[in-house]
């Protein structure tokens, strides 16, 4: 019994056909609007490799079932900055030579867009606290943090 | 020279005989004198030099590397080597790696061995690169090797600066068919090496540098698939089941379990 519903993707209308209104929200991005950021990694909401802002707040996509975004504005890191106009953290993980292989990226720059959104100015502290939850299994965590820096400096 | 070699015998007799003989005689020389190298790759062996190393017709250099880069920026410092030894600038190298069709079997890329052991075939083989380039450069320009420098892929010499030649035109595009000695290993402890003597550090110039990586703004900017990105048709998902305790094998396989599962298949 396939459903028709409407997702709003960084900035753009998107229809889809789903099956299951719990499909988790990934899915929908990766399998059926083809875009291949954000990444699975665990699928338990553990490591943020999945994460897009829903109304500008940074949500794991894999757990959030699809239903519940139909009317939401979702961005996804693609749409958040472009090499033309980058979002300051996307210029800083530049300046800063931040990822190495880059799968989780989208954790941690989208949580930090989130936090900076909220905190323009934010302690050591509140961001080692607001970026927390995250994994990088490349150990690029201190670079991280004065990525983060840097882009609060330039905003 | 092909061009020559491909005027055929009906057009020689149609021609004027003698006449046509003595005209492209010296052209011959001439071609011969601009085209060194070969015109047909050797095959994909550690001892062939072009199995590491490849000149572009416009001067720029291809690196063959037989190991990957995760994001290490191995491909930034393999570049750098070649550069280093064959005297061009980084911006100018590209390196062809994750290809087991046009790059030597180098070993896994783990354990931080893609520049210490890595990079060790790649830096001989550059500086044989530039040996021969020399020697080329030397016939054409007809200046021993000794007063010849090179620089940003352009050969001149020493005392008359103006006397140049680029390696482009030495051998762009065509192959040096030339030897290197093989430990006879693959993977990590594979070396090889030609007669020319890597630089020493005390004489690097890119080595040593930190040139930016190629990867950092597409990863950034959500523009670079991953091995978990590519389709192909039919592609089917596979699923991981792993043991509860370690050493465990399988018995026997419920195919039942999963049968309600839609388009499950069991390979």
């Amino acid at each position: 019994m396939s459903e028709h519903i409407v997702l709003h993707v960084n900035g753009t209308p998107r229809a889809i056909d789903i099956d299951d209104a719990e499909m988790p929200l990934l899915y929908a991005l990766r399998g059926e609007l083809g875009l291949n950021n954000p990444h699975f990694g665990c699928g338990l909401a553990q490591c943020g490799a999945c994460t897009v802002h829903v109304n500008g707040i940074a949500t794991r996509s894999c757990v959030t079932p699809v239903s519940t975004v139909v009317d939401a504005e979702i961005t996804t890191l693609a749409g958040l900055g472009t090499p033309e106009h980058p979002h300051p953290l996307q210029q800083a993980y530049i300046d800063e030579q931040v990822p190495q292989c880059g799968y989780c990226i989208n954790g941690w720059i989208m949580t930090a867009a989130a936090l900076l959104k909220e905190k323009p100015h934010p302690t050591d502290a509140e961001i080692r606290e607001g970026l927390s939850g995250l994994k990088c299994r490349c150990g690029t965590h201190m670079a991280i943090l004065r990525a983060v820096k840097r882009a609060a400096r330039a905003a | 020279m092909t061009d020559t070699l491909s005027i055929s015998r009906r057009d020689l007799l149609k021609a004027a005989g003698a006449l046509v003989v003595t005209i492209a005689t010296p052209a011959v020389i001439g071609e011969a004198l601009a085209q060194s190298g070969s015109e047909t790759k050797p095959p994909l062996q550690p001892t062939q030099l072009d199995s590491w190393i490849a000149v572009q017709a416009d001067g720029s250099v291809t690196a063959f590397f037989g190991k990957m880069d995760m994001g290490q920026g191995v491909d930034v410092a393999i570049g750098q080597i070649v550069a280093e030894e064959l005297d061009v600038s980084p911006a100018r190298v590209k390196v062809v790696m994750g290809d087991t069709a046009v790059t030597v079997n180098q070993g896994g890329a783990s354990g931080s061995t893609g520049v210490e052991r890595g990079g060790i075939p790649l830096r001989n083989a550059a500086a044989e690169a530039r040996r021969i380039l020399l020697e080329m450069a030397a016939e054409r320009l007809k200046i021993p090797v000794v007063r010849l420098a090179a620089a940003d892929g352009v050969v001149s010499g020493l005392d008359d600066p103006e006397k140049r030649v680029g390696y482009g035109e030495l051998i762009g595009g065509r192959y040096f068919d030339a030897r290197l000695d093989w430990n006879g290993k693959l993977g990590n402890q594979l070396v090889a090496s030609g007669q020319a003597k890597p630089k020493r550090p005390d004489q690097y110039k890119v080595v040593g540098q930190s040139i930016p990586r190629r990867d950092v703004a597409q990863k950034v900017f959500a523009r670079l698939d991953y091995v978990t990105d590519v389709k192909v048709a039919d592609m089917l998902h596979g699923r991981m089941i792993r043991p509860p305790v370690a050493g465990a094998v399988p018995v026997e396989v419920d195919e039942h379990s999963v049968s309600e599962i839609p388009g499950v298949r069991v390979v």
